[in-house]
């Protein structure tokens, strides 16, 4: 197990290595760093300005260097004064001493936004902990809906509860969060006036009912007609089975052959699928979170890739690839828990 | 170059890294700025505004993104009092939502313009020929939902103090093919380059099918806004924006004149130059202006620009919001702002 954990980990490491040199080399192609620099300088430099300011930010030097400067075995330098031949910060605003130094992600440094115009980890913690908050209320809107809707549709295939059901979790899963958060917004803010159609409030009033039920709603009945549909086959599988027969012939009741037979064993099957649904929700927020203008992690992975912002771009791969690999870890060995039968090795 | 109207700050601006520290002299001060949420002013306290008293406490400025619905959400949900600006369709909802408009005509602008130094462009006849298959006013209705003023081909407008009026010269379809046919280009396919904000793209749309019409073979592009402006003076024929100058000399200057920055015509007219650097050397407006008909004359008959219409601005906000304009060069001036509620 402990081995099994250990090369899980390793991999996650190679993972994150490869991945950011990936993404270091994209953000790093010359159209990028010409609109990093066109940003940067207002829009207003001529070309040769745009030159000089990739050259004094250390744009310019290779591949390798700037690439072990971000990972922190490399030394940072700080810009140089062309007036006064002084050693400046190289963005003020992210208060970097102004001084050689090994600071690097190794070191814990995520290095500075330059669109946002303050350091990365600031923004990345106050993301995280607002779309952790949205993904917390949309599993606890999803998982016990999508169980019991994927239970009672399963457990009697064919039926017409069954074919209500499973007709609903179709068309849920078949509607994007796009479409669908529009939909509600025109139905439930704009018609009805019952929601507010702008989760921004959230943050700095706390979620309420009024503004965060269409954004948790929106992501969570997406994702409960794809559990469902899991649960529902899981749990029609195990009702052919031939202990539930057994059981039903023994005398025992339908609803009891549920609880104390059936569910147990559906539910193995769902539990991975939940999990995987995280990598997924990351996906589903960056589309939310825009709409709804929620300042999560998805809006944060907008902003920087929209604006080449270098330090953001690689800081957010980074966390996608640990809540990726992390999810998958644990529905391993949350598996290898309720089905005895599985080792992990 | 003569630019937009600067600010003038503190001396110690630039050696100060947190601009919430800067010593000002306007009736509020920033107390909270973070980029891409919020900033937050407040009334500066023991201190005599050289303007008087303003009305409000403080005002804070929130950053709603460019996806519009969390924007109108916003307001309809009494979340904020006022947008900064309102665009496109969005106009003609927030009207029915029952929101307070306000409004101004500008000297923004599009241009829809044709690279003198690439082929088949350098071509004068085609030029006007495009000119003339064009319906600016169909542009601005189907292109731009109506929201301005018909423009004249010559980028100066009727606000700016020193326009003059030309004659206006009407679409003629006919007489388009006719100079189609002179210019001798024959059938080849002639490319329009819009990058993608609804405001040139939609116009480009119209403006192409206006050329078919006069029997052109015209091809759409359309390049995502991130990469376009990287080559934006270069491309043959394409779209661009360009805000208002309070004078019509300023943008004449920055963009016809030969050989400058941002002359993405390349345009180079000796005569038009001479007559542009005498209108920008007049100081009187009234005099400026009898110099100015021969500049328009040059610049419309070149044929280098399509400008189909002039920008109104707009901005909704609710309706207990008091004194809340909409300005040209969008400065608030939230001194005289109340609330009624």
């Amino acid at each position: 197990m402990l081995g099994f954990i250990s090369r899980r980990l390793g991999v996650m490491a190679l993972t994150m290595v490869a991945l950011s040199l990936v993404v270091f080399f994209f953000v790093n192609l010359e159209p990028n760093l010409k609109k990093l620099a066109i940003s940067q300088t207002e829009q207003r430099a001529s070309p040769e300005m745009q030159e000089s300011w990739l050259q004094r930010n250390g744009y310019r030097d290779g591949f390798v260097i700037r690439y072990g400067r971000w990972l922190g075995v490399i030394r940072k330098q700080p810009n140089v004064d062309p007036a006064t031949g002084a050693a400046v910060p190289r963005f003020r605003y992210c208060n970097e001493p102004a001084e050689a130094r090994y600071s690097g992600i190794l070191q814990g440094d995520l290095g500075c936004s330059s669109a946002l115009r303050s350091p990365v980890a600031k923004r990345l913690m106050e993301a995280l902990s607002a779309t952790g908050i949205l993904m917390f209320w949309v599993m606890v809107v999803m998982i016990p809906v999508s169980l019991a809707t994927g239970v009672l549709a399963g457990m009697r295939e064919g039926s017409k509860l069954d074919r209500v059901l499973s007709f609903l979790s179709i068309a849920s899963t078949a509607t994007p969060e796009y479409v669908s958060a529009i939909i509600f917004t025109a139905i439930f803010a704009t018609g009805l006036g019952w929601l507010n159609g702008s989760a921004a409030s959230a943050i700095t009033q706390g979620p309420s009912l009024w503004n965060f039920t269409l954004p948790v709603m929106t992501l969570a009945i997406f994702d409960i007609g794809y559990v469902a549909r899991m649960t529902r086959a899981s749990m029609a599988e195990v009702m052919t089975q031939q202990y539930i027969r057994t059981a039903r012939l023994k005398g025992m009741s339908f609803t009891s052959v549920v609880m104390k037979h059936a569910l147990r064993n559906a539910l193995i099957a769902p539990f991975t699928v939940i999990m995987l649904q995280f990598p997924w929700l990351l996906t589903g927020v960056v589309v939310v979170e825009t709409i709804f203008n929620y300042k999560g992690f998805g809006w944060l992975l907008v902003q920087a890739a929209s604006n080449n912002d270098i330090d953001l771009v690689l800081a957010c791969g980074i966390v996608s690839v640990v809540i990726v690999l992390l999810t998958q870890l644990i529905s391993d060995i949350g598996y290898a828990f309720l089905n005895p039968r599985i080792r992990v090795s | 170059m003569c630019d937009y109207p600067a600010l003038i700050v503190h001396r110690d601006f630039d050696k100060n890294p947190d601009t919430i520290k800067m010593p000002g002299t306007g009736p509020f001060e920033i107390v909270e700025y973070e980029v891409g949420k919020k900033a937050v002013l407040k009334r500066r306290e023991g201190f005599t505004w050289f303007g008087g008293e303003p009305y409000l406490d403080g005002i804070e400025f929130l950053d709603y993104g460019a996806e519009i619905s969390a924007t109108v959400s916003a307001l309809e949900s009494g979340e904020v009092d006022a947008i900064y600006q309102t665009v496109g369709e969005t106009v003609k909802l927030l009207d029915d939502m029952k929101m307070a408009k306000e409004e101004v005509v500008t000297a923004s602008t599009i241009v829809i313009r044709c690279n003198v130094a690439q082929k088949p462009f350098d071509n004068k006849d085609l030029r006007n020929a495009i000119q003339l298959a064009t319906d600016n006013a169909a542009i601005l209705k189907l292109g731009y939902n109506d929201a301005g003023t018909v423009g004249e081909n010559h980028h100066v407008c009727p606000i700016h103090p020193e326009y003059f009026e030309l004659p206006k010269v009407p679409r003629d379809v006919a007489k388009a093919k006719e100079m189609l046919a002179k210019s001798g280009i024959g059938d080849m396919e002639l490319e329009l380059i819009s990058y993608e904000a609804e405001y040139v793209k939609n116009p480009a749309d119209v403006m192409a099918e206006n050329c078919r019409e006069a029997g052109m073979k015209v091809k759409r592009t359309v390049i995502p806004g991130s990469s376009f402006w990287n080559d934006w003076t270069k491309y043959p024929w394409s779209t661009t924006e360009w805000n208002m100058r309070p004078l019509g000399v300023q943008v004449l200057a920055l963009a016809y004149r030969s050989g400058e920055a941002w002359n993405e015509c390349a345009y180079a007219n000796p005569d038009f130059d001479a007559k542009l650097n005498a209108a920008l050397a007049i100081a009187d407006a009234a005099k400026r202006k009898e110099v100015m008909k021969d500049v328009e004359v040059i610049l419309q008959d070149s044929g280098v620009i399509v400008q189909p219409f002039w920008r109104a601005l707009y901005r909704h906000h609710a309706p207990y919001v008091k004194g809340l304009g909409m300005h040209q060069t969008f400065e608030l001036h939230m001194e005289k702002v109340w609330l009624d509620k």
